[in-house]
């Protein structure tokens, strides 16, 4: 089973609803990736990055190791049992200059404890090839919950470096007004430029980062928690219908103008 | 007065410039996201999965 495959193609949609990147289609890469020039390339090598790089005509190349996938080491036994962890290393090459923009190792635990990774359910499908992980009742099982985490961070550690690849890009942070079942309305009106269909992340505070001290918020940390749609919209606000996730009162909406 | 107008224009031309160039540049910048090895995990994965 190509975990790899998975991993990739969720961070590569997580990337394309954020709208500060546009992932380059899966079709074109693997058109490329076979001619007999990138066949057999070092992909570890940075030079050979930047090749295909150029010959797709991108900006930054992702590539990536999973470094672990399973149960959370624990010391204490637990009654409820344990977090499923799951653990990718990333580096962001730029095209242009060939440099390495950013290398993180990127963790990401379950919220919940349990006693089988994947809840007594079974994938089998998943071996026929790629696994999808994008599907909602594996991404409700703990290993699911730690691959959506670790994509979390492996997503936000490549639209950290965006800066880095110059030009600069503007972006608005909506808020949630209303939540009616799976309709969302939000705080801003059509002068934002948005379309109808266009997928927007939902991001929710979990904590501040503060200057030990002066006390003062150096910034806020903040997770996806959702994906909703753009339905309609007045002068007013935007009408969404939320597309995988839970959404609250109060959450952010992040529309990158572009 | 003819002096004047050309250098009010000249700043024009750099001011449109320098706001314009660095957002004209930027935009959604592409990406390629390639498979991640997994070749570490295979056996991991096998167990979970079974397959």
């Amino acid at each position: 089973m190509d975990v790899g495959r998975g991993l990739s193609e969720l961070v590569a949609q997580y990337l394309d609803v954020d709208g500060t990147y546009q992932p380059v289609e899966r079709e074109k890469v693997e058109k490329v990736l076979a001619r007999q020039e990138f066949a057999q390339l070092d992909l570890t090598n940075p030079a050979n990055v930047r090749k295909l790089g150029k010959a797709l005509r991108a900006d930054a190349v992702l590539v990536g190791k999973v470094r672990y996938m399973g149960w959370r080491r624990s010391r204490r036994k637990s009654k409820s049992g344990r977090k499923a962890l799951v653990g990718v290393d990333a580096r962001l090459v730029a095209v242009r200059s060939g440099a390495v923009l950013s290398e993180a190792e990127n963790w990401g635990v379950s919220d919940r404890t349990g006693k089988a990774l994947l809840g007594g359910k079974q994938f089998e499908e998943f071996g026929n090839g790629r696994p999808d992980f994008a599907r909602a009742d594996f991404q409700s099982t703990l290993l699911g919950e730690a691959v959506v985490a670790a994509v979390d961070r492996l997503g936000n550690f490549v639209l950290d470096a965006r800066e880095k690849l110059g030009g600069r890009q503007f972006s608005v942070t909506a808020m949630v007004l209303s939540v009616d079942g799976p309709e969302a309305v939000l705080n801003v009106g059509q002068g934002m430029g948005l379309k109808v269909g266009r997928r927007l992340p939902v991001l929710r505070e979990t904590g501040e980062v503060k200057d030990r001290t002066s006390g003062i918020v150096l910034g806020r940390l903040t997770r996806r928690v959702a994906v909703v749609e753009v339905v309609s919209m007045d002068d007013l606000a935007v009408v969404t219908r939320v597309v995988s996730g839970g959404v609250q009162v109060g959450d952010g909406v992040k529309i990158v103008m572009n | 007065m003819m002096m004047k107008t050309r250098k009010l224009f000249a700043l024009c031309v750099m001011l449109l410039l320098g706001v314009s160039l660095p957002v004209w540049a930027g935009g959604k910048k592409k990406v390629v996201v390639l498979d991640f090895d997994s070749v570490a995990v295979q056996k991991s994965v096998q167990r979970i999965f079974g397959a």
